[in-house]
């Protein structure tokens, strides 16, 4: 039994279960189920990092950190604040009908968060860009062609 | 029926001459080193969000005031030994304890990156394969008998090839199943996305192009057609990466095609996944072995000839 699970029997069925245990058990490393980009949508947003005066910040110079990790972030805040929605009201509202309130603490937190993470290196400079801003910026395809929204100011955070 | 059955027998491991897999060893070993966080790397002393095994096991003691260091001079340790073949059914399992330690600490901040994921599964399946046939040798007081020709570096490179492209297969599922299956329907959207991925570009650095058209975008957008076929030809091969299982030509053919799927995801996208790529190339391209046999100097390694008589590990 056992030469035939090494040799003949197992090859695909381990395949076959690994690919299942990959898809089942989704995000827990080392597993994972690759998400990113299976559900495309004509609707998104990307993020920004703005300082006091709202001018970009080159974010990923200073602090080695990408906007797509600050938008995780920042997403991840506006799904909690969808399940405490649907956790009060019964339903949850979709992510861009939420209000600019209800972004206001993910976005804050999501600033904690960066200057937490930030190296100490630069501190320096984002205490001297303090407060910091979070920009949204909702795109959309409209009749073939995509269409960006006027950057929204989401929240900022003083740097201590 | 014969036929399918000849299909389904031939995923199988294969002979493996020992320089071919030192070689891969060596490369391997350093593609853990460098998925590994760096020294100047911050170490979160945080696990908000919990993580596979961080939903259990308190990982934050990796911050601690010397740990992370003393970490890395095992794990550097640890991969010379792997490098050299010594002591694998130790070395394995404590390289992987490591690896998924360290990166579960990082994808237990908030977000969750998906460049290591298949460098740690490599680890692991190669950690089975030793731990199975130490296990069987421990507890049936012999060696496993093999494949003819085989050795265990056969059943070390055929599963981590079966780490590797299990990830791809799974991705297809996922498309299909978080799409409701409308993902091809959907997939011209890719320019929106396209676009998004040019305005992060941007955002990180500041440099230019600035904010502006990106023709890639409106191309997509202007052919949804062309677009779905180039994006299905894409999934096609994620979907059949499983034949790289079947042999040398197959694995070097299926390799080639998905480093060139990244390398398009990448210019498209700015998505890069470098550990994917390198692994791609150490385990299913293998230029080391495609070199000496265009060279004449591999007679017979690779299945073609005939096989040798079982042997055991």
């Amino acid at each position: 039994m056992s030469r035939r699970l090494l040799g003949k029997v197992a090859p695909l069925g381990i395949f076959v279960a690994l690919t299942a245990l990959c898809l089942a058990l989704k995000e827990n490393f080392p597993f994972t189920h690759y998400p990113m980009y299976s559900d495309f949508s004509d609707q998104s947003y990307y993020v920004w990092i703005g300082d006091a005066e709202g001018e970009p910040i080159a974010i990923q110079n200073l602090t080695g950190l990408r906007t797509g990790r600050i938008k995780k972030v920042y997403n991840n805040g506006l799904q909690a604040v969808r399940a405490e929605v649907r956790r009060q009201t019964g339903s949850a509202p979709r992510k861009r009908d939420l209000t600019a309130e209800q972004r206001r603490a993910p976005g804050g937190e999501t600033l904690a968060w960066l200057v937490g993470a930030a190296p100490d290196g630069a501190l320096p400079a984002l205490r001297a860009a303090s407060p910091l801003r979070l920009y949204q910026v909702d795109i959309t395809i409209d009749r073939g062609r995509v269409v960006e929204s006027e950057p929204l100011s989401i929240a900022e955070f003083a740097v201590p | 029926m014969n036929r399918l059955r000849r299909f389904l027998a031939g995923f199988h491991a294969r002979p493996v001459a020992a320089w071919e897999w030192l070689v891969m060893r060596c490369l391997f070993a350093g593609v853990v080193w460098l998925s590994m966080p760096r020294a100047s790397d911050q170490i979160y002393s945080s696990q908000d969000a919990p993580n596979g095994i961080a939903h259990w096991v308190d990982l934050t003691f990796l911050a601690g005031p010397g740990v992370y260091p003393a970490l890395q001079a095992v794990v550097a340790i640890a991969l010379v030994l792997y490098a050299a073949g010594l002591l694998l059914p130790a070395v394995l399992p404590l390289l992987l304890v490591s690896h998924v330690m360290v990166r579960t600490l990082f994808n237990s901040q908030g977000w969750i990156h998906h460049g290591v994921q298949m460098v740690s599964l490599v680890l692991l399946a190669q950690t089975a394969v030793v731990l199975t046939l130490a296990g069987y040798r421990l507890l049936k007081g012999r060696r496993l008998e093999l494949r003819p020709g085989t050795t265990p570096a056969s059943y070390l490179l055929f599963y981590s090839q079966m780490a590797v492209v299990s990830l791809y297969v799974v991705s297809v599922f996922s498309k299909v199943d978080r799409s409701d299956g409308l993902w091809f329907a959907k997939s011209h959207y890719v320019g929106l996305h396209v676009v998004k991925a040019e305005r992060d570009r941007y955002h990180a650095a500041l440099e230019p192009p600035g904010p502006g058209d990106v023709p890639a975008a409106r191309l997509v957008l202007a052919h949804p057609n062309l677009s779905r076929l180039f994006l299905g030809a894409g999934v096609a091969l994620e979907f059949f990466a499983f034949l790289a299982l079947r042999g040398r030509l197959w694995a070097l053919g299926v390799g080639l095609g998905l480093i060139g799927f990244h390398r398009c995801i990448a210019a498209l996208m700015t998505i890069h996944f470098h550990f994917n790529e390198m692994l791609l190339a150490i385990f299913l391209i293998n230029v080391p072995y495609w070199t000496a046999r265009a060279s004449g100097r591999l007679p017979g390694v690779g299945g073609t000839a005939p096989e040798p008589a079982a042997s055991s590990a």
